[in-house]
């Protein structure tokens, strides 16, 4: 019995060592707070589309280093906002010339009903294309502190100090605020 | 956190995400690995190969000129195709597991060494390109006159000389477009991280 055991979590290293494996791993964990991350960041989907695309191709590219790192999404979420900070010039000037009207979040498609359902949709896109018109670093310590990260956790990501990213938090609020009014 | 911040949140989570399959994703990344592997192989085997040609054409146990001849054009090579991997944008930013501070200094460092490489190593690289070129050729124009020499020797260093102002001037423009606006849009991100 205990032998089986051993057996299987030996398998289950063996499963894990293997790179493909642990992507699908990380995937199924993060990919939907990997994803609002990069909505927040550009805006719009079609931008955070390319975007998360191309964090995911740099966390399968960085995936090794991270057996040495001790949480999964801390490290994710280094390797996406270290991403999102370099695709974002590149995609500025592909897209210098784009109108307005592009640049908004695609409503998810909502069935007819209760109005307030469409009112709530609504809500949720002024709040991604507000927190997209912050400044970089701002976005990404909102949008990790809205993924339930910690003070001490975005501190490490960003590499502020915890009472830095508390005194920011409070001054995004206030401007988030005036924006969604 | 307070109320506002908390019903903020509730939004942000209450957004609907819908991501590709993650099947098709690992396929595509396989192969881009197995494409920057070729790519490395190809990397590591130009410049021994063509340094091993170079040995077999030309006379190097005989004449000391051919020896430095392919010293030079073999370590001239190796620095160019080294600096030119090292352009890449994909080798640009392969470590990314920093926390944003640390990234953005070894990035805007990383990129601003790019622009000095094009800007004087490549030159450095050219010199010696013409040098061993012409080296090299010392033995193989000996029987000639003395003009023919001097006309082989100035055309072939003309030659390269222009096909390496212009490749230089191409790469320079290109990252004028690319590097330098990314270095500044860099510097201003390090400097929302200095300001509180």
């Amino acid at each position: 019995m205990i032998l089986s055991g051993f057996i299987t979590k030996l398998i289950l290293l063996y499963a894990m060592a293997s790179k493909k494996e642990l992507f699908n791993l990380f995937y199924g964990e993060s990919k939907d707070k990997l994803y609002r991350l990069c909505l927040g960041f550009t805006g719009n989907t079609a931008d955070a589309d390319d975007l998360f695309q191309e964090v995911l191709i740099k966390i399968w590219q960085n995936l090794e280093s991270f057996r040495k790192e001790s949480k999964l999404s801390t490290w994710a979420y280094r390797v996406a906002t270290n991403t999102a900070m370099l695709f974002l010039k590149r995609r500025t000037q592909l897209y210098d010339r784009q109108t307005t009207l592009d640049t908004t979040v695609q409503q998810t498609p909502v069935a007819p009903g209760p109005e307030a359902a469409v009112q709530k949709e609504e809500q949720i896109s002024k709040l991604y294309q507000a927190i997209a018109t912050l400044k970089e670093i701002d976005r990404i310590i909102i949008s990790l502190l809205f993924e339930k990260c910690s003070y001490q956790e975005i501190a490490s990501i960003t590499g502020l100090s915890p009472t830095n990213v508390g005194a920011r938090i409070n001054r995004i609020k206030n401007s988030l605020s005036k924006k969604l009014v | 956190m307070d109320r506002k911040l908390k019903e903020m949140q509730a939004m942000w989570q209450a957004q609907n995400v819908e991501v590709p399959d993650a099947t098709i994703l690992v396929k595509q990344l396989q192969k881009i690995d197995r494409r920057a592997k070729v790519e490395r192989y190809i990397m590591l085997f130009t410049a021994p190969l063509t340094t091993l040609f170079l040995l077999w054409l030309l006379p190097v146990l005989e004449s000391m000129y051919s020896l430095v001849a392919v010293v030079l054009i073999g370590s001239g090579m190796y620095m160019v195709l080294q600096q030119a991997d090292k352009a890449k944008p994909g080798n640009l930013a392969k470590k990314l597991d920093f926390s944003n501070r640390s990234f953005i200094e070894s990035q805007i460092g990383k990129l601003r060494q790019l622009i000095l490489i094009a800007s004087k190593y490549m030159w450095f690289y050219t010199g010696m390109l013409i040098a061993g070129i012409n080296l090299g050729y010392i033995d193989a124009l000996a029987d000639y006159s003395m003009e023919t020499r001097v006309t082989v020797h100035v055309s072939l260093s003309v030659t390269i000389l222009f096909f390496m102002y212009f490749s230089i001037k191409k790469r320079l423009q290109k990252y004028g477009r690319e590097i330098v606006p990314l270095i500044d849009r860099l510097e201003s991100v390090r400097a929302q991280l200095a300001n509180v």
